[in-house]
């Protein structure tokens, strides 16, 4: 047991210092990190330009003789900014994962040392756990990197502090992103372990990501009534939510299978979750933790299971050597 | 590496540049809706959109289809149909005379593995 420690714990930092010093790591995660900040830097743009546009109306309304009391100030929410910033995370997170789960095998298959380390008395479980428990630690980094600086940021830009419950908030959005993230690495590193040529992993692993990341959540978004119009259909056409909730009764098959199409995809689940949790979505604003929690249960759960699933299944496959093996 | 630039170049041009340029949320950038929403008002997306805009190949690939399939509507400010159409000439051209000096100065003693 001591040695099967020492074994994953030598393969993890064997698999840091591989992937620090092969730089793509540090290439992908500063796109991550700059992707995500500028899209925090336009939000805070956009902000500013609504403080502005708010603080000329409320000059005008008084010079008209309009009470100052009787202007309320829109409600601000700060961590609503981080809506492009997750979204971005949902984007190249997923490609983060991908790559470093890709780079974890192909590394050894390019230089056919993984059927030499496998000759040593070391399990392929312990090899495995190593290579998880060593990119996990990268994608924590990075992720905690990335959300770090967007705390920073919006500190600065909102001019605001937060509040405990608010930081912790953020803190479990950057769980999510930690399991959402790690179990695209974990795909990234089963088709690498089991496909026969090296290139077309990444292929399929892109192809799959395309598919669970870009076009599921698009179909699901795209087929919703009320996204027909920009800004809302009901919106536009003055309805209120009751009324909606009627009209939505006669297509309630539709919506099922709409719904259904998005939630096969975990990055639905990580968008859902974390807009929850910081307030994106504005029905969730100044709840407590435990009631979003309580209202998005089946988001964390099925971030978590199918990180689960893909774990099972990187553990279960036995390695084909023999099918992997690069021809020389 | 040979993947992994084209996927950076592609994820810069349809997911930042129109958040930058347009206000366009990365999850929206590939609803064709987005094509019909009005493009901001301030002064940051004044200069985004003036330097950056013509550079925003899938911002103006969704303006010119949405012309095309008449998705989008007349009462909103967007960008021309004329810039939209030089960015797709001219970003068509340069990727072409690359190709084509890709072709010219393609070493094929180099292999996969010594990448």
């Amino acid at each position: 047991m001591i040695d099967s420690m020492m074994q994953i714990r030598t393969i993890a930092a064997k698999e840091i210092r591989d992937a620090m010093r092969s730089g793509i790591i540090v290439a992908v995660a500063g796109f991550l990190f700059l992707a995500s900040m500028v899209a925090l830097g336009v939000s805070a743009m956009v902000l500013h330009a609504d403080v502005v546009a708010y603080e000329e109306a409320k000059a005008v309304l008084l010079s008209l003789g309009k009470s100052a009391d009787s202007l309320v100030a829109p409600a601000y929410f700060p961590l609503r900014l981080m809506r492009g910033f997750i979204e971005q995370i949902e984007i190249i997170g997923a490609v983060l994962g991908i790559v470093l789960g890709y780079r974890a095998a192909a590394i050894e298959r390019g230089r056919n040392t993984l059927a030499l380390v496998m000759t040593r008395p070391l399990g392929q479980s312990a090899f495995l756990a190593g290579k998880l428990g060593g990119n996990a630690a990268l994608i924590g980094l990075s992720l905690a990197l990335a959300f770090s600086a967007g705390l920073l940021a919006i500190l600065i830009a909102g001019g605001v502090s937060l509040s405990g419950e608010e930081y912790l908030k953020v803190f479990l959005s950057f769980l999510a992103a930690v399991f959402y993230t790690a179990s695209f690495f974990v795909l990234g590193l089963v088709l690498a372990l089991h496909v026969r040529r090296l290139p077309h992993a990444l292929l399929y692993g892109f192809a799959i990501w395309l598919s669970l990341v870009l076009v599921a959540p698009q179909i699901g978004d795209t087929l919703d009534p009320d996204n027909q119009v920009s800004g809302g259909v009901f919106r536009k056409l003055h309805i209120e939510k009751p009324q909606e909730k009627e009209i939505m009764q006669s297509f309630a098959g539709y919506e099922t299978i709409r719904n259904g199409i998005e939630e096969a995809s975990p990055a639905k689940h990580f968008e859902r979750l974390t807009f929850a949790l910081l307030g994106i979505k504005e029905t969730y604003n100044g709840m407590s933790i435990p009631a979003i929690l309580n209202d998005r249960a089946r988001d964390p759960v099925s971030l978590i299971l199918i990180f689960l699933a893909m774990a099972c299944l990187l553990f279960a496959w036995p390695i084909d050597f023999n099918r992997i093996t690069r021809e020389t | 590496m040979a993947l992994l630039v084209p996927v950076a170049v592609w994820l810069v041009l349809t997911f930042v540049l129109p958040q930058v340029t347009a206000n366009i949320s990365p999850m929206a950038a590939l609803n064709p809706l987005s094509a019909t929403a009005a493009l901001p008002s301030g002064p940051f997306f004044a200069v985004t959109g003036t330097v950056l805009g013509p550079l925003s190949l899938a911002e103006a690939y969704r303006s010119l289809s949405a012309d095309f399939l008449q998705v989008s509507s007349d009462n909103q400010p967007r960008r021309g149909d004329f810039s939209s159409l030089a960015t797709m000439i001219i970003a068509n051209l340069a990727l072409g005379a690359g190709l084509v000096n890709a072709i010219l100065g393609f070493d094929a003693s180099r292999s996969e593995f010594n990448d």
